[in-house]
Parts: structure tokens; sequence; C-alpha cells
């Protein structure tokens, strides 16, 4: 059995059942670091999924996440310059995710056209150049409520928002449950489950075959009279959203929304995430999503505390950087 | 003769299977060896470990022993094949699709300008014109004379065929040719050069070792055939004791020879001159408001040459029914062959052969199904609504099999059970389940599935099991039951018998006419291969420069269509078969620059 799971999978799984070994020797108590890493997997989730489309239809690995996260932040930011809070706020941050994550989505869908072949380097690329544009926007854009802006001369977004006065834990505390003292998100994990399973249900169906078929051979979809461009389109703009929706999620989970060059770095965590739930570049599923974020951010939890007992606290970064670096160019080098 | 190549006790195994069981011969110095067996008999696995193909190696090497001119043989990978002086012409080329004809040609061993010390000879300059030049005269040879300037990607296959046996034909330290079906995309005439130049390559010295599955070329061609079955040699012949039915009993244990396919219905026949009638709503021409030859209606008159109705259901014989797929004036623009003012109506429930010798026009047909950005100029209909290839209504009613089914027909990653219900369900609506999701119907296509693999002979282990692992033939088969399965009004076939054996070809033929029989389905076949189209089709398309050039019909035998095939000019100026199917008013013509439509 073994050897159908890839290596990173089976890597991280070995170094999850050390990390658990050391940590429940250093007295941590096992039904709090249950809750936490439920809490994570339903934080991620969503980001995670969102590279699912895009590698469906060949275009790799969706580097260009910071695109996604940037509309999705977009859209909370709009939500709370709306004054809105509690579930209408967040639903009001998602609506405005969706709306501005399709418009970047398509955008960017039709440039990654244009860089066939070359979607990955594509997608960094125009990851990166984003962000500053966002930053220039994120100072001049006329957002009004004080609690966003910079308490110094009212002008820009701070870096950091706090959303508690917003919808922050909106969706953790909304059907909060405890299991055996295990304190169970609920509404956070149906959330991400729902987008999961609709995900899956979509690739399941005759248009999504499709999708899948378009990545796997372009010149056999062609064939059949499937559109390829525009499948590649609307594959970009499923991820671009997917990750607008994705940081909604995450950020009201860890009470803030961070602005400027923050996005840049939800992208590597979320691929090696994927890659280490089984995908290759290739071939990525929600089932890949789910189980990778699980063991990623579980092992990204465990790390903490188990280096705190043992190593120095810093060994955690460097140790998370290694890994998930590591798992990413093992992706690159696979054929 | 002194001997060049000598493989003794030669096994292969791929996991649990056993691919060569400890195969034996040797080859002469100039001898030609013909390698012959059906589908999945180890041929191409000989050819892999000869090649030092990476996939050997890849799973658990080979056992025996290999001595070229003497000296024992490794060969772990292509570059200790290039090393030993063994040249390779694969069935799936080996050209860098980037680069030109030339510079493939000369790819590794370039024409340089300068002449630096021995150990700085890598820095040398590429003599480019040098380069233009010689690769020009050296593809010339093979008939090629345009398009070696553009990358290959945009020749026809049957070119790039002739590119990649030009590029080892052309080494200097070549002892050893291992040919892959070298003649299997070309016609006959294509074929004869490429055979010729074997024939002065093994004059000089050379060793040639080629698979064929064209019995008749290696009789011709080789001083031996060693005939392999299920990985074991079956037996060596020389050309003298060697007949075709011999062979066929060595290479199936049966005999084939006896079975012919069965002919499609006799839906159709051919004007006096070879040209067959005009639908009379089509082509209202030159020869009066019904558009028929006044030959044509003095048999229609009589009752002769009647036919079966094609379509029942409109109650309209074959003949006088509009076209189901019709091109009007249509000129493509490609930098290797074009379609140039073509005209050809293709009618309900006929099956009908499209021919042509190398870069006359049978590979642009080919492409204009498959390349859907290819410009083109002219009328393209379908049941007499104008559309493009692009059009979702063409591609539901228009099934293409493209000559290269690995690229264009299969999902080789994926199970016999996925690529032989993909389509039918993603695009006809067949499989599903759960009204609007309609989610896939696995219990349902796979009783299709098991269906269509005893239907169609596929050999596979399971349902489950990937295409990519099936022999050529087999994947052959599972495109063709593909295509069928989306009941398509039309079903465009290039080259379907290529690379498969006698067995599967007899039974592609047949499974053609029973389609074009039972379901009604018009069916297209082009193919450079007259066995092919005779006695199969109805009516045979000759093309040359782009156009329908000579129309036969079921009566015709291989020699006319050889013939046809072969014409001359002063022929083409007749008119014979680009007049009626064009209305009469195309013959000849070549326009300008074409109008891009798509």
């Amino acid at each position: 059995m073994m050897r159908h799971i890839s290596p990173p999978t089976r890597i991280m799984l070995v170094f999850l059942v050390v990390l658990l070994t050391l940590a429940l020797k250093a007295g941590i108590d096992p039904t709090r670091l249950a809750g936490d890493a439920l809490r994570k997997l339903g934080m991620s989730a969503v980001l995670v999924l969102s590279l699912v489309p895009m590698m469906r239809a060949g275009m790799g690995l969706n580097f260009g996440m910071p695109i996604g996260v940037s509309a999705g932040l977009l859209g909370m930011c709009l939500s709370m310059n709306a004054r809105l809070t509690g579930a209408a706020g967040f639903a009001a941050a998602i609506g405005g995710a969706v709306a501005v994550g399709s418009l970047f989505g398509y955008v960017y869908g039709r440039i990654l056209n244009v860089a066939k072949g070359r979607e990955e380097v594509a997608g960094v690329f125009l990851g990166y150049a984003f962000l500053p544009l966002m930053s220039v926007f994120w100072t001049l854009a006329p957002f009004s409520n004080r609690k966003m802006l910079y308490p110094v001369g009212g002008q820009g977004l701070r870096p950091r928002i706090g959303l508690d006065p917003f919808f922050a834990g909106v969706l953790d505390k909304g059907f909060d449950l405890t299991v055996g003292g295990v304190a169970v998100p609920l509404g956070l994990l149906l959330f991400a489950g729902v987008l999961l399973a609709l995900v899956a249900l979509f690739y399941a169906t005759a248009t999504g075959k499709t999708f899948s078929v378009v990545g796997e051979n372009e010149r056999y979809a062609r064939i059949l009279g499937i559109s390829v461009e525009g499948r590649r389109i609307a594959s970009a703009l499923l991820s671009t959203v997917l990750a607008a929706v994705g940081i909604c999620v995450y950020a009201q989970s860890y009470g803030f929304a961070e602005l400027y060059e923050s996005a840049s770095v939800m992208t590597f965590p979320a691929v090696c995430a994927l890659l280490v739930g089984g995908a290759s570049r290739w071939r990525a599923g929600a089932a890949n999503a789910l189980l990778g974020v699980a063991i990623y951010q579980t092992m990204y939890l465990l790390s903490t505390p188990v280096a705190n007992a043992y190593l120095a606290s810093e060994t955690t970064e460097l140790f998370r950087m290694v890994v998930t670096n590591g798992v990413i160019l093992y992706a690159f080098l696979r054929r | 003769m002194e001997t060049l190549l000598d493989i003794s006790g030669l096994s292969k195994r791929y996991g649990e299977s056993e691919a060569l069981r400890n195969v034996s011969f040797s080859l002469a110095r100039g001898e030609i060896v013909a390698l012959l067996g059906a589908n999945g008999s180890g041929k191409s696995t000989l050819l892999h470990i000869l090649s030092g193909h990476e996939v050997i190696f890849a799973t658990g090497s080979w056992q025996g022993r290999i001595v070229l001119d003497g000296v024992p043989l490794s060969l772990r990978s292509p570059r200790d094949t290039l090393r030993a002086g063994i040249g390779m012409v694969h069935q799936e080329l080996s050209l860098l699709p980037g680069l030109s004809a030339a510079e493939n040609l000369f790819l590794t061993r370039e024409r340089t300008r300068t002449s630096l010390p021995r150990r700085l000879a890598s820095l040398d300059w590429v003599d480019r014109a040098a380069q233009r030049e010689e690769g020009a005269a050296v593809l010339a040879e093979l008939g090629i004379r345009a398009g070696t300037e553009v990358p290959v990607r945009r020749l026809s296959l049957p070119v790039r065929h002739l590119v990649e046996f030009a590029r080892e034909r052309s080494r200097g330290d070549l002892r050893l040719l291992l040919l892959d079906e070298p003649t299997s995309c070309l016609n006959r005439g294509d074929s004869d050069t490429v055979l010729d130049a074997v024939r002065t390559l093994a004059a000089r010295g050379t060793g040639v070792l080629f698979v064929s599955h064209k019995i008749s070329e290696a009789i011709a061609l080789a001083d031996r055939m060693v005939v392999l079955r299920d990985g074991d040699v079956a037996g060596i012949f020389s050309r003298r004791d060697a007949d075709e039915r011999t062979l066929v009993r060595a290479m199936f244990g049966g005999d084939l020879l006896a079975a012919t396919p069965h002919a499609s219905r006799p839906d159709t026949e051919p004007g006096p001159d070879g040209c067959t009638a005009i639908p009379p709503e089509a082509t209202p021409g030159r020869w009066g408001p019904s558009g028929l030859r006044p030959e044509a209606k003095a048999k229609e008159k009589t009752g002769k040459g009647a036919t079966i109705p094609a379509v029942p259901a409109v109650g309209k014989t074959a003949e006088k029914a509009p076209p189901v797929l019709a091109f009007e004036n249509v000129t493509t623009a490609t930098p290797d062959e074009n379609l140039r003012n073509f005209c050809l109506a293709v009618r309900p429930g006929e099956i009908l052969g499209v021919t042509s010798l190398l870069g006359q026009g049978k590979g642009a047909f080919s492409r204009f199904f498959s390349e859907e950005h290819m410009p083109f100029s002219g009328t393209l209909r379908l049941k007499g609504r104008t559309v493009t290839v692009r059009d979702a209504s063409f591609r539901r009613h228009v099934a293409f099999l493209s000559e290269d089914r690995r690229r264009d027909s299969l999902l080789l990653e994926r199970s016999v059970l996925e690529n032989l219900t993909f389509p039918a369900y993603a695009l006809a609506g067949r499989f599903r389940r759960m009204g609007p999701l309609g989610l896939f119907d696995r219990a349902e296509a796979e009783r299709y599935a098991a269906e269509a693999v005893r239907r169609y002979g596929i050999t596979c282990a399971s349902l489950r099991q990937p295409v990519r692992e099936l022999s050529g033939g087999n994947q052959q088969k599972v495109a063709v039951a593909k295509a069928a399965g989306l009941s398509p009004t039309v079903l465009v076939v290039c080259e379907p018998t290529r690379g498969v054996d006698l067995r599967t070809k007899r039974a592609l033929l047949e499974w053609f006419a029973e389609l074009n029989r039972e379901e009604g389905m018009t069916i297209v076949i082009c193919s450079g291969e007259p066995e092919d189209l005779v006695g199969v089709c109805s009516r045979i398309a000759v093309l040359r420069e782009g156009q329908v050039r000579r129309m036969l019909g079921r009566g015709a035998d291989e020699a006319a269509l050889l013939a046809a095939m072969e014409m001359d000019r002063e022929a083409d100026g007749d008119g014979a078969a680009n007049g009626p199917e064009c209305g009469g008013g195309c013959v000849g013509a070549v326009p300008g620059a074409p109008e891009a439509r798509r």
C-alpha cells in the first residue's frame, strides 16, 4: 500500500508520527492539539483547494496565487469599509472576493493563455509584479473606515487590520462544538468541506471531466471540439476565486487581514500542502488538498511546541522553510 | 557473408510479462533483414533494446548477447547506440519539433565554418548556409523540396518521417540501421523512394533491420525475414522460400489470407469516366439544373447503378440525397501542403476514400480536421449549413481519428474504460446519472466498454489497464471504438491501419464496413494504402496539388488506383472529377492568398 503513497506524503507522515510522539512525551495536551489541528485544517483547506482547477487544466502549480489573495483582501476591505459585521460582513466579504476574483481571474487566465507552457514561471512573476500595484492601491484607495486606516495621517490602509470589530471567528465560533474535550470548529470545517465537495463534484461531472482532458491532452480535446482556451481561462478564474474566498476564510479565523506584501507568503505553504497530499505537478483533486492540508498543517502545528521543548524555538521556521521548499523542489525534479 | 550483428539468447521481461524469449539470429554486412510479427510479438522491444531505449533499463534491462562487428555491446543508452554506429528511425518520431528539417538533419554533427583545434572543435561556428544547402540536397533525394526551412512541427507526419529517415541515412558512421515501420504513413510511391534508398544503403555495406507489417514489402525488400510470435522466433525465412501465406502462418499460427474484408454497401457508382455524379441539390452547375452529367442522367433513367438508400428515414438514395459534408472551393494556407480550391461532396451513408501521393493533398485534408486554427478560404457545409471545424455542431456530427493516434486520439494515461467512454459521456450525453448533475454512470459505462472490448476484439488485461500499455493495434482499436461510441454522422479516419498487423487491419476495415452497413454511418477513409480503400470504399477521391483530380468507383482495382495517383500533369487538365464535385467551376484555378476564416 505504501507504494501508492507519494514520497513527500510518506516522509511527512513519518515526520508527523515522530513529532506527535515527541509532543505527547513533552506533555502537550492532546485534546488541545487536536482542536488546533482541526482549526488549521479548516483555515487553509480552501486556499490549498484553489490550486486544483489550474492543475487540472494542465496549467501547473498556481504560483500566481497572490492575485487571488489580493482579490479576497479587497473583498474584505470593501465589506469592512461598509461597516458590515458578523455573518453579513463575512458574506459581503465573500461576495466582494468572488466578484473581484472573477475579474482578476479572467485577466489572469487570458495572460496565461499567451504564456502557454510556461504558466508556472509566468504565475510567479505575475504574482510578484501584482503586489506592488496592489500596495499602491492599498495606499491610495479612498477607504474611509478609520479602523482600517493608518492611525496617523488617516490615509492608506494599515498593513494589518484587526477583524474583531467585523467578522473575526464568524465561522470558527458559529457552530462551536466540543467532542471528548476537543473543540471542533464545525462551522469552519463545514464551510471548507462544502467547497471541497463542490469542487470534487464539479470534476465528477461531464463538464468537469472536459477540464481535466484539456490538461491531459490538448490536441485530443480540440479534436473533440472542446474549447481549450475557454477551459483554461475558466480554470484560472476558478482558482483565483477560490484563493480569494480562501483568504477570507483564513483571515476570519486568524483574526487579521494582512495587506501589502503579505499576500506573497500564502503560496508556497499551499503548494507544498497539495503536493504532500499526493498531487503531482499536473494531477490533483480535492482529496489531495484535504489530505495534504491535514498533514502539512498538523506537522507545522506540532513543530513549534516540539522545537520549544527539545530545540531552540527559532528552528521551527527553518524547519518549515526546508520542508516547504524541499517538497516543491521534489515536485519539479519529478517528471 | 561477413556477420555484422549477432544476437543470441536475447530475453526481456516487463514485470510479469515476457516480451522476448531466447531470441537468436544474425545479420550480415549489407544484408536487409525484416522483422515480422503480430502486434505485441516483441518486435518493438527488440528494436528498443538495440537502440538503447531508456524504457528497457527502466524496466530491468535484458539478458543475452548482442555483438556488432565482433564487439559485444551493452547498449545502456541511445548514446551507446550512436557510438556503436547504429541508427534508428522511430515509428513515433524523434525529431526536435522547433528546429527546421535541415537543422534536425545535422544535429550533433553540424557543418562548421572554422577549423579550431580538435579539443575546441565543439566551439566551431555552425555554417548555416552550408547546412541549408546540403540539407536541401539530402531531402530532395527523398522528394522533399518544400518546407525544409520551417520548424518540423509544422510539417505533415509523412514528411516528418522522411526527414527522420534522411537524418539517419546521411550519417557517415552508420553501420546498422534500424527501421520501425519506415513506410507506415507513406503511400506507395513515397514508400518506393524510401525502399530504394534502403537498398542503396545496404549496397554500401550498411546492415538494415526493419520492422514492417507490410508483408509484401518485406518480401520485396529483405534478404531474410525473422518472424516473431509471442516473444519467440517463429521462423527465419530467406526471400527464396518465403511467400505471403507462409509468413502469415508463422506470424499468426493460422491462415488469415482466406478472409477478405466486407465491402461497404453498394450505394454509389462512379460515372463512366471514373467520376461520380454530382448530388443535384449541391451542385447546380454546367450540366443543367440537376447538376448531373448527361451520362449520369442516362444512367439514372435506366436505373443502372441504382443505389440502396443510405438514410432510409428520409427516403432518398445516397446519390440523390444532399451531401452530408461538402467542401466548396476550400483553400488552406500551411507551409507544407495545402488544399487548393478543393471540392468534395461526401454523401450520406457512403464510405469515401481520400488518397494522394505525399504532399499532394492527403496530409492537408487530414490536418484540416485536426488543426482548428488552420486558415482557409472557401466554404465547408455540414448538412447544407455553413460551418467551420471549430463549431460545436461540426464536432458533434463529425468524429475524427487522426493518423497520429497516440497524440490526438487517446488519453494514454487513462484506462481503457475511460478512453472508450469519455467522449460519449462528456459530449454525447451518455452514461449519465443523477439527472441535471450528470455524474458518470460507471456501471453502465463498464457494461458498454466490456461490450466494445468484446466486439472490437481489444486485448487488454482489464478495463482499468492504461491505454499506454496496450500494443499499437489495440490502441488503434480503442480509438476507433471511442469514435464509434459517439455515433457521429460522419466518421473521418486517417491512415487507420498504420502500424497495425494484418489481423487488426482486417478487423478495422471490417468494422468500418459494419458501422456503415448496420448503423448507416458515413465514413471517410483518408489513406495512402490502396488496401485500405479498394474493395472497402464506394468511391475513392484521388487528390493532386490539393484538388480532387480523379474519382474512382467501387470497380476500381489497386492498379487503377495507383495509376490514378501517379497520373501525369497532362491528365490533370481534363478536370474530370473536380469539375463535378465543384459544379464544374473551379478546375485548375489556384487562388491567391486565402482569406483567414478561423
